[in-house]
């Protein structure tokens, strides 16, 4: 894997009024990685990429990609190097999917933007790798979303760059789109060996996706590492517990309800037993041996011993209500 | 890596027919510009023949050709004194306009925009205004000129220009300063606003037979540049259409709005400042010779996008420089009632005719937000 950017001493953030986003970065990106840029809202994830992407100066320090500073290289040359995907939609309906790509090869034509042959066959292959070909002669808002940031980030792809970056691509799309989207950007990271850094704020999805975690905290601390080392050594839960948000290593999920309603003891097994568990963690009940309530997950039906009683219910959304009522007896 | 690429693609026919649909919308553009060059040229001659004295289009051509002596002297005179400027200054100026308000529409990436957003017309009404108005009035020598020689074509011209120049100058500071084309629209704006006050003012503190040659410039009008003034009006106009032309790759850029085209590698200060100046100098120079044309700037963008169903400047730019050349002629046809020797105020033409057409068009296509994404 070969170094594309570096960063020395990086401090972000804004001249007038000052105020410093995070300082003393050093960061490191390397060919065939997808990296994700995870941390609560706020924390300045948008302003070190805007800073990386070189469209804002750093309070300090510097940005090499390969050997070169990023301040000393021409506008025309940097977008040779690195390319972007927004949040921000772009739907202009007199613009197609290809022209839309097309416009990537921006930095490589003459004054005139006429395409040469080579241009065509990128901009084709560029399509091809984000798998819109059936897109490519569609106007833009003829698009879903989630095509349209495909052909977004085939844009991107067209540049040509080692380094794309992506502020939240999946901000306006449905969960299939979004993994769809997460596992497209793992695949083009490993095949065409760039590096590509996601800022995101799909925590479980970039578990799953990314090779490396870049976890930034509102005091501008960035840890980075493989994702389950970050669960490991505890810096994803105290980066989310500051906002009040608990992160549960062992299910690789937040914790959405805290309120203790009780104990109770679960039988079963397989996939009724493991979801009778999800559900009873949700509505607060703790599982142990030995507890005054016991019940019997089967296929499709539970059985709720309490007091030599037994009660049968066929679906958890009943039995969850009847467990609610007992604990408010 | 691009050689990597080059070597490893295979084109699968979806792919391939991908490219044949983008070359057949290709092709039915370049038609369609061919077909506007002929009728334009068609247009050209028509409005030749036509006006209070109707001159068979063979003679026109004959004419045209040089070859004057064979005809009655007096139809040399009307055509090339009178017609021909007319035309040529119709199809300049509505080349012009139309040019510079598909730069301001797409830089500032909004349908309302046209070559006068950012105060350049209130300019140049502001010179004039000031030479009409204070001409007379004892402030500018009055006593020892009449005001009829003050007031002249050329005088009102010069006056524009400084107008329109001084806002100019004002405008291109701005655009180096401001951070992004939202401010500078609207800082825009308001240097339009600040000069219509002073026109304003100084109307209210002025006599009727002023105020009146005033009015009679903002009516607009092609028949006011002569000859000799084509001399200088030509050149410049083309000047600044053939640079809008190189300003087409940014432009496409643009589409995808700032940040993108910045990440592009566009110099965004540079690029901005270029659009300003060549709007500037093609709708200065327009307002300067013809009055503050209302309407085609805004309008003829947004026909020819429908037309040509595309939003790239490569074929937009000079496609709306034939849609504007053949609006301003046709609006110029019109406005001198044929066969009758009334004249109508030019400015009300355009907008009589164009605002009508505008409309059927947008509600037959619904799709006119759609192209500013």
């Amino acid at each position: 894997m070969r170094t594309i950017l570096t960063t020395q001493n990086l401090s972000i953030g804004y001249k007038r009024p000052r105020k410093i986003v995070a300082e003393a970065l050093n960061l490191e990106l390397k060919s065939g990685e997808l990296v994700c840029l995870l941390g609560p809202n706020g924390v300045g994830k948008s302003t070190l990429l805007r800073t990386i992407a070189a469209m804002q100066r750093p309070l300090a320090g510097y940005i090499f990609l390969g050997q070169h500073n990023i301040h000393d290289l021409s506008p025309r040359q940097r977008a040779q190097l690195i390319s972007i995907v927004l949040t921000e939609r772009v739907d202009n309906g007199l613009l197609t999917g290809y022209e839309l790509v097309a416009l990537g090869r921006y930095p490589y034509t003459d004054f005139s933007g006429r395409l040469s042959v080579q241009d065509k066959t990128i901009i084709t292959w560029a399509i091809q790798a984000v798998g819109g070909t059936a897109l490519a002669a569609r106007p833009l808002n003829m698009l879903s979303d989630g095509e349209r940031q495909k052909m977004m980030i085939a844009r991107a792809l067209a540049q040509d760059p080692s380094l794309m970056l992506l502020d939240e691509p999946t901000a306006f799309l449905d969960l299939p789109r979004r993994v769809e989207l997460m596992r497209l950007l793992r695949h083009l990271a490993e095949d065409t060996q760039r590096a590509i850094l996601v800022s995101t704020h799909d925590l479980e999805l970039a578990l799953q996706s990314a090779h490396r975690l870049w976890l930034m905290n509102t005091q501008g601390i960035i840890q980075e590492g493989a994702p389950e080392d970050l669960v490991l050594n505890g810096a994803l839960q105290n980066t989310f517990a500051q906002n009040g948000l608990i992160f549960d290593a062992e299910s690789g999920t937040f914790k959405l309800h805290q309120q203790d309603r009780g104990c109770v003891t679960l039988l079963g097994e397989g996939l009724p037993y493991l979801w009778t568990q999800r559900a009873l963690a949700r509505e607060g009940f703790q599982i142990i041996p030995n507890a005054s309530i016991v019940i019997e997950a089967y296929h499709q039906h539970w059985r709720l011993l309490k007091n030599q009683c037994s009660l049968e219910y066929y679906t958890l959304y009943d039995l969850m209500n009847a467990l609610k009522d007992q604990q408010s007896e | 890596m691009a050689d990597q690429i080059l070597k490893s693609t295979t084109l699968t026919s979806a792919a391939h027919q991908t490219l044949i649909s983008h070359r057949f919308k290709l092709g039915l553009q370049t038609t369609l510009i061919l077909g506007l060059m002929l009728a334009l040229a068609g247009l050209f001659i028509f409005s030749l023949t036509f006006g209070s004295v109707e001159i068979p289009s063979r003679t026109v051509i004959t004419i045209l050709l040089g070859n004057g002596d064979e005809v009655r002297t007096a139809y040399t005179t009307i055509v090339m004194k009178y017609r021909f400027p007319k035309a040529v200054t119709a199809m300049l100026a509505g080349a012009a306009l139309a040019v510079s308000g598909l730069q301001m529409q797409t830089m500032f990436r909004n349908p309302l925009a046209g070559p006068f957003v950012l105060g350049i017309s209130s300019g140049a009404s502001l010179g004039v205004a000031l030479l009409v108005l204070s001409s007379g009035a004892g402030v500018i020598g009055g006593a020892l000129l009449p005001s009829r020689a003050l007031t002249s074509d050329t005088n009102l011209i010069l006056a524009a220009i400084i107008g329109a120049g001084v806002v100019m100058a004002l405008v291109l500071f701005v655009a180096q300063a401001v951070p992004n084309s939202t401010t500078l629209l609207i800082v825009g704006l308001m240097f339009g606003y600040l000069t219509s006050a002073i026109v304003s003012l100084l109307m209210y503190f002025s006599i009727a037979e002023q105020i009146q040659a005033y009015v009679n410039w903002t009516f607009g009008s092609f028949s006011g540049v002569t000859r000799s003034q084509l001399n200088i009006f030509a050149p410049v106009i083309l000047v600044g259409l053939v640079s809008s032309l190189l300003l087409s790759k940014p432009l496409n850029a643009l589409l995808l709005g700032e940040t993108y085209a910045r990440s592009m590698g566009l110099r965004i200060q540079i690029v901005r400042f270029c659009i300003v100046l060549s709007t500037a100098i093609l709708a200065g120079t327009v307002t300067a010779f013809c009055g503050p044309i209302a309407f085609l700037g805004i309008a003829v963008p947004h026909l020819t996008r429908m037309t040509f169903n595309t939003a790239d400047h490569r074929i937009l730019m000079p496609a709306c420089m034939l849609m504007g050349a053949i609006v301003a002629l046709i609006a110029a046809i019109i406005a001198d009632l044929p066969g009758t020797s009334l004249v109508l105020p030019l400015n009300a033409v355009t907008s009589l005719i164009g605002a009508p057409v505008v409309i059927i068009v947008i509600l037959k296509r619904q799709n006119l937000h759609k192209s500013f994404g």
